[in-house]
């Protein structure tokens, strides 16, 4: 089954569009989750600095550490899926008539399902970061002094907020990147058929029936392995210019 | 210092590359054994692994419950099942050859179709056996649904274990009149859109093998080896024929189901109105596990069904073939294949022809507990297709993606 | 608007919990029913007849997460604090985070063939490997944030005044160390516990962990098993949690806003 080496498979890879639609779509993911998860942590831990808001709600923020990302996606997809538990909510006070007539948040083309689940595994964690960042930066003050300068909330929060935690936890934020581009079980449950995430095409690549693709899953994982070491590579350097 | 950061990179593309370079091993030889009885005594105390799919509870209760204390009790074989089908078998097996392994960690799998053709084409599997086991005289080798597997003659390689035909199943109480063939599901799916699917799985491709029969001219049109020329013409239709309906697919056609499971948990649900099966009987046992309506049928439509049966195997590189052929031998006894084939265990249909078996056993196979709201063997027999050559299946997956799930 | 999303963490946080409750507690749950769906113990009642390999599988993944936590504090521990004081501290580091960033599934994939040839598969002692080869980096990754300039600075200054390495160990280093400590020993045990691709792999499913037992049921069609496994994934770690929580009440180390304090300066190269 091997022909020696050749750069046949690399052709294939390059040509083919199932490949370039799981790249392009796994980077929109991770992004657009990355993008969310930041902006939420951020708006969660400034509101949950205001004066003792934060007793109740900080255990809480322990329960999603204790899914795995399966459960979380099970969980999840039996919550917002037409024939779910929100659905049947939904129905049962009247809202909708019948399942075919709630809005499709599973399997859909926004992916909203997977970003919720990605959201719901993280965002915890982020929560409780940012609340010590910013209780560290003194952001409440600073806050303060820019309402005093006549800045509104919404400058205040996308232009002092989200900039100075995003700056001090670069590197956290690029890690959970990749974790999400790596992320397999989540899409595998709340996601379309196409376009599908790396992982799963790699590993369809690599498991299924046709064995002249298994080189193909290779050279696509080569091609991940690769592009994610450029990324940190790019990113250290960046990082460790930005320090004195 | 800065470059050391590749080494571990470099130490994984160089496992990559090396992936497929190697020798295969020799096989570790079967002992002989003067009769069946010595064989028998000697394999007392033995670990057996079998791998298996694992996704149905009644087949693993069967197993744990029945099997496993049953030739633990008769012949002191200890069975370790482990979780494993199709693609992860031939994996499996597939990195133990090439690392040269002296033993496999698995005994005996789980087989049929495309799975048995890859093995086989590896050289992972110990052969010929089956034939030879006491119990195997009164296997139904003549039936062209058990002697073949996917068009290949079984040879002694594998050893039948059930047999089965595959169903649509659907909710009598939502479903008035079924369709029974393709242009009448396509009238159907029109009005009722989103309730139908297939899914991007083995049990969605063998009803596409269904279909694409049909559009080759029904019957026996694919029988015999792979028809490049067939293919494509069948094919073409079977795409323009999905490609139409699709919006009224499921999700608008915009996704499929993963696995089976996925697709039987939207049928409960109520999502969809239909799903499929390829065990005749599945109906039964699924209202009996409170997942599926009360109301759910199974049916065979008029352009037929694939019936196929499903095999037990034993690796090139086991060490414990002896005790894998005791093993095997009782599965297929007549006390094993009653049990699988009551619809309240399994529901699995008997590789037996029940017409050699001795007459005490001939009439409990025909008075087991009949079947609630499965069809009848009987009637569902002269509806049955044999499986095409794997490579349709293999064809059908890929193309399905490229010719459906991406347009 | 603070109370609002106080509302929204306490269902975004809940929900799943209550849902997985609610499902294994009901039965013929077709569409639209909801509450007057069948109510049944039987999921529960059948879990423990039905798998009696479920307690070994509780006692192989709590043994393995043990142990991947206390080497992995151990390891990251020692390693960090060697690293501190080296110069190619970066390069080194940067080792740690590749195991960590190729998607697990892929990583097993990749290195199956050796697992098999050096006879580590479907081994207990393999499946321990498997996980060390990315639960360790990590825990170096963790363990390295301890060591800031700070620290340094302070077992230095420790040093010139006198203390013996001994004293400064005791009444320094630890004391400043136990919360990373913590965070390291939980963060790798709860790798440990969910970490399925790699077990499954190379344990040839004969090392059954719990998360592997569950999975079966995950894959089944009946989704009321299967919202029953996914509480037993999570349930032992809840009571463990708590239990630790209880046990720490009030104490400094145990403050977990506190550790998380300092992941700011997170994995730094």
């Amino acid at each position: 089954m091997n022909d020696g080496f050749t750069l046949e498979h690399w052709q294939k890879l390059s040509s083919s569009k199932d490949a370039w639609s799981s790249l392009i779509y796994t980077l929109t993911l991770s992004l657009v989750s990355v993008v969310l998860l930041v902006v939420l942590a951020a708006f969660s831990a400034k509101m949950l600095l205001e004066k003792s808001s934060k007793k109740g709600v900080l255990p809480l923020l322990i329960v999603p550490l204790l899914f795995a990302p399966i459960v979380a996606g099970f969980a999840w997809y039996y919550l917002l899926s037409p024939a779910g538990i929100l659905s049947r909510l939904a129905h049962s006070i009247g809202l909708i008539s019948g399942l075919e007539s709630f809005p499709r948040l599973v399997n859909d083309d926004w992916s909203i399902g997977i970003i919720v689940v990605h959201l719901f595994l993280v965002l915890p964690l982020f929560t409780l970061l940012f609340i010590a960042q910013a209780k560290a930066m003194r952001l409440k003050e600073m806050d303060a002094l820019a309402r005093n300068f006549g800045g509104n909330a919404y400058k205040r929060f996308f232009q002092l907020w989200v900039p100075a935690l995003v700056h001090r936890s670069k590197l956290l934020i690029a890690l959970y990147a990749i974790f999400f581009m790596g992320s397999y079980e989540v899409p595998l449950i709340l996601g379309k058929s196409s376009p599908r995430t790396l992982s799963i095409f790699i590993t369809e690549k690599l498991t299924k029936f046709q064995l002249s693709d298994v080189p193909l899953g290779h050279c696509m994982a080569m091609v991940y392995s690769f592009g994610i070491l450029l990324l940190l590579q790019l990113f250290l350097r960046n990082v460790q210019s930005l320090r004195p | 210092m800065k470059n050391t950061s590749f080494y571990p990179l470099l130490f994984i593309f160089s496992a990559l590359l090396l992936l497929g370079c190697s020798n295969p091993p020799k096989t570790p030889a079967a002992v002989e054994y003067q009769n069946w009885e010595e064989q028998v005594s000697a394999v007392q105390g033995e670990q057996l692994t079998l791998m298996m799919w694992p996704g149905d509870p009644l087949i693993n209760q069967y197993m744990q419950n029945y099997v496993q204390p049953e030739v633990k009790q008769r012949f002191g074989i200890e069975l370790e099942i482990v979780p494993g089908q199709g693609n992860q078998i031939v994996s499996t097996l597939m990195t133990e050859l090439e690392a040269s392994k002296q033993e496999s960690e698995v005994d005996v799998v789980w087989i049929n179709g495309e799975t048995f053709y890859q093995l086989r084409q590896i050289k992972a599997l110990y052969g010929p056996f089956s034939k030879d086991l006491p119990h195997s005289k009164w296997v139904h080798w003549e039936s062209p649904f058990i002697g073949t597997d996917f068009q290949q003659a079984v040879e002694g390689y594998e050893c039948p274990w059930g047999n089965v035909q595959m169903t649509l199943i659907y909710d009598s109480a939502r479903v008035q009149e079924v369709p029974m063939d393709l242009s009448a599901l396509s009238a159907w799916v029109k009005d009722h859109p989103g309730k139908f699917t297939l899914g991007n799985n083995f049990t969605g491709m063998t009803l596409l093998k269904a279909w694409l029969i049909d559009f080759a001219g029904g019957g026996d049109a694919l029988n015999g080896p792979f028809d490049d020329a067939k293919y494509k013409a069948a094919s073409r239709l079977l795409w323009k024929y999905i490609n139409e309906n699709k919006a009224y697919f499921w999700n608008e056609g915009k996704s499929f189901p993963n696995d089976l499971a996925e697709q039987h948990r939207l049928f409960a649900n109520g999502e969809l109105d239909f799903t499929l099966s390829n065990n005749d009987s599945e109906v039964d046992n699924k209202i009996a596990q409170g997942l599926f309506p009360a109301s759910a049928r199974a049916y065979v439509p008029n352009y037929g069904s694939i019936q196929n049966s499903h095999y037990m195997g034993i690796t090139a590189l086991s060490a414990k073939k002896a005790a894998a052929e005791v093993f095997i031998n009782f599965l297929i006894s007549p006390e094993a294949q009653l049990k699988k084939m009551n619809p309240t265990v399994w529901g699995d249909g008997t590789v037996l022809n029940t017409e050699l078996l001795p007459n005490e056993w001939k009439q409990q196979f025909e008075n087991i507990p009949g079947r609630k709201h499965a069809p009848q063997r009987k009637e569902i027999q002269q509806k049955a297709l044999m499986e095409p050559d794997p490579e349709y299946m293999i064809r059908l997956f890929e193309d399905f993606r490229t010719q459906v799930i991406e347009r | 608007m603070t109370r609002l999303t106080k509302m929204g963490w306490y269902l975004f946080a809940l929900l799943p919990v209550i849902t997985l409750f609610y499902l294994s507690l009901v039965q013929s749950w077709t569409y639209p029913s909801l509450f007057r769906a069948e109510w049944s113990w039987q999921q529960w009642s059948a879990l423990f007849e039905a798998h009696p390999s479920l307690s070994s599988a509780l006692a192989n993944s709590l043994i393995l997460a043990f142990v991947m936590g206390s080497f992995g504090l151990l390891f990251g521990f020692v390693i960090a604090k060697e690293l501190a004081f080296q110069r190619t501290k970066k390069a080194w580091l940067q080792f740690a985070f590749y195991p960590y960033l190729i998607a697990p599934v892929v990583l097993g994939a990749m290195l199956q063939y050796y697992f098999v040839l050096w006879g580590w598969s479907a081994s207990f002692f393999g499946v321990m490997i498997a996980q060390a080869l990315f639960i360790l980096p990590f825990s170096v990754l963790i363990m390295s944030n301890f060591w800031t300039a700070e620290t340094k600075e302070y077992l230095h200054v420790g040093a010139s005044l006198g203390g013996s390495p001994k004293a400064l160990r005791k009444t320094l280093l630890y004391p400043l160390a136990k919360p990373w400590m913590l965070l390291t020993f939980v963060q790798c045990f709860l790798m440990s516990w969910f970490e399925y691709g790699m077990t499954q792999l190379v344990g040839i499913g004969k090392v059954q962990t719990l998360t592997v037992l569950s999975m079966k049921f995950l894959k089944e069609a009946n989704p009321h098993p299967a919202a029953l496994a996914g509480l037993l994934m999570i349930l032992p770690l809840a009571l463990l949690f708590s239990i630790v929580l209880l046990a720490f009440k009030n104490k400094q180390q145990l403050r977990f806003d506190r550790v998380v304090e300092h992941t700011n300066e997170a994995p730094k190269p």
